[in-house]
């Protein structure tokens, strides 16, 4: 409809005399022509003025009022029913209660021992924070020692668990370490060997690998160049005569280790300056240190995707190592650094997986 | 419509920001002078009706159809309502004075037709909605709603009639 239209059917308008395509026609012109509204505006009716009372002001928080009952109005999902036979319920409870107070009563007197000198962990962070310092002071590192020393004796902490953590998505680990069995307990525990091995390229490392594959020894673990098996004397020794790039003398491979009959427990670090591979050594000659790293890796977001003897490997974000760093370091905790180093770097982004040698 | 399907739905927030920017000043004026000027109820109606109808998420090209939801829902919570007269003489400035009165009559007239008058007449003549859609928010036939809705008109011209004369 035009502006001539509108004037033409403004009489049968103001009557309500017009069709209903027309009316509708009227008033879509009206709503987009300013100047027509105003001129039938102008007219005097009450058709005009109940128009004309439309006219209001809407609350300014008309539009958030909808989205907030909108969202309140949504239902929450429904939760799994729990069973209510009542009987069955009643006996859970009481075999929970038996359970309780036998677990309270055979562990009564070491519980009470570990809540008295159990104190909360402050991280170096925290302490850093609080005092805002660079580095903790003397006294403060021993406040800490001492809470070592505690956790170790509360948590009760085997230093030697080897049980694999969740995969975090790096190469998949293999069969974790298998415990020493019975009959090799002469010598008990296997020689735990930490060894590096600094390969030119890739071919020296397949080499490598197809050496310990063609001798029997199979990897426990393996993920970005650090490996972790079990092997007697004979094997190693085999494998350091086989591979020429190994008993290089530059390489510490040639320092097979204790000459023992057993088994010996290596992580080897495969060293190569275009690897992206991490890997720490840390002096971990504080007892219960151990879980302390842990849990510093936890609380700065990393997950441990396998712990294992001397060794760790974590994944976490390459700030995050940043600060794992500065906090051992806090500590006044050694630690010596190999392969990559590209997470220090400004703007470093993306998870890294770190590989850790306890050494002593 | 289930949990996860009303969850993806209010997700189409752009979509509904722009309904209520299409529909929010003619739904809650037709609420406001359905609840006697009312401006707390009103909004509360009307926020209350775009949640109730959201849950039919229009398809492209059913805006029309949203709205006629929309006025249903808000009519229908207007109802139980009792609406007194909570207007003031504020409004409209900018309009010379004589046609100010005229509005304030109009209104003053409007508030006092019964409930199903001032919808016809406020569905009619504020939102100018067809006589077909009107008849389908109130559920009547199309000859009825225009014969209603004619009537309403003739009533209201008699309350104005009457404030003017001074006896309502």
């Amino acid at each position: 409809m035009t502006c001539n239209d509108i004037e033409e059917n403004l009489k049968p308008f103001m009557e309500d005399l017009l069709g209903e395509e027309e009316y509708l026609a009227f008033h879509r012109h009206l709503e987009g022509c300013p100047k027509c509204r105003d001129h039938v505006g102008a007219f005097d009716s009450f058709a005009g003025h109940i128009w004309k009372l439309g006219d209001v002001e809407v609350p300014s928080d008309f539009g958030d009022t909808v989205f907030l009952k909108l969202r309140q109005s949504l239902p929450a999902p429904r939760e799994p029913q729990p069973s209510t036979s009542k009987s069955v319920f009643i006996w859970a409870f009481i075999a929970v209660l038996i359970a309780a107070t036998l677990y309270f009563a055979i562990n009564y007197f070491k519980l009470r021992e570990s809540l008295q000198e159990q104190k909360e962990i402050v991280l170096p962070q925290a302490i850093l924070e609080e005092n805002g310092k660079e580095q903790i002071d003397d006294e403060q590192a021993e406040v800490l020692y001492n809470q070592l020393k505690g956790i170790a004796r509360t948590l009760g902490v085997s230093e030697e668990e080897a049980a694999p953590m969740k995969d975090s998505g790096a190469e998949k680990p293999l069969a974790p370490v298998a415990p020493v069995s019975s009959k090799t307990a002469a010598v008990v525990n296997p020689v735990q060997l930490h060894w590096h091995f600094r390969f030119p390229n890739r071919e020296n490392k397949n080499s490598l690998l197809n050496t310990l594959t063609a001798l029997g020894v199979k990897l426990d673990y393996r993920d970005k160049e650090f490996f972790i098996f079990t092997a007697t004397k004979e094997q190693l020794t085999g494998m350091l005569n086989q591979n020429p790039r190994v008993s290089q003398e530059n390489s510490p491979l040639r320092n097979l280790g204790p000459a023992t009959k057993g088994k010996h427990h290596v992580s080897l670090y495969l060293e190569n300056e275009e690897t992206p591979a991490v890997h720490w050594h840390i002096s971990a000659g504080l007892p219960g240190y151990r879980p302390l790293f842990k849990e510093l890796v936890r609380k700065n977001g990393g997950t441990v995707t396998y712990k294992s003897g001397d060794e760790m490997i974590f994944s976490v974000l390459s700030l995050q190592a940043k600060d794992i760093k500065t906090q051992i370091a806090a500590m006044r905790i050694m630690l010596d650094e190999y392969g990559s180093k590209e997470y220090e770097k400004e703007g470093s982004t993306g998870l890294i997986i770190v590989s850790v040698y306890f050494s002593k | 419509m289930s949990y996860d399907q009303r969850r993806s739905g209010i997700k189409d927030e752009k979509v509904l920001n722009l309904l209520i920017e299409c529909y929010q000043k003619k739904i809650f004026a037709l609420v406001l002078y359905l609840c006697g000027g009312d401006r707390d109820k009103a909004c509360d109606i009307a926020t209350s009706s775009f949640v109730d109808v959201w849950d039919w998420a229009p398809e492209a090209g059913e805006d029309n159809v949203f709205f006629i939801k929309l006025a249903t829902a808000a009519i229908k919570k207007s109802q139980d309502i009792k609406a007194g007269s909570s207007f003031d003489q504020s409004g409209f400035e900018g309009i010379l004075p004589e046609k100010r009165r005229s509005l304030f009559t109009t209104r003053q007239a409007l508030l006092l037709l019964s409930f199903d008058e001032k919808v016809l007449l406020l569905l009619r003549d504020q939102l100018h909605l067809s006589y077909k859609d009107i008849a389908v928010i109130l559920q009547k036939s199309q000859a009825a709603t225009r014969s209603e809705t004619v009537k309403a008109q003739v009533d209201l011209r008699k309350k104005v009639k009457k404030i003017l004369s001074g006896t309502e």
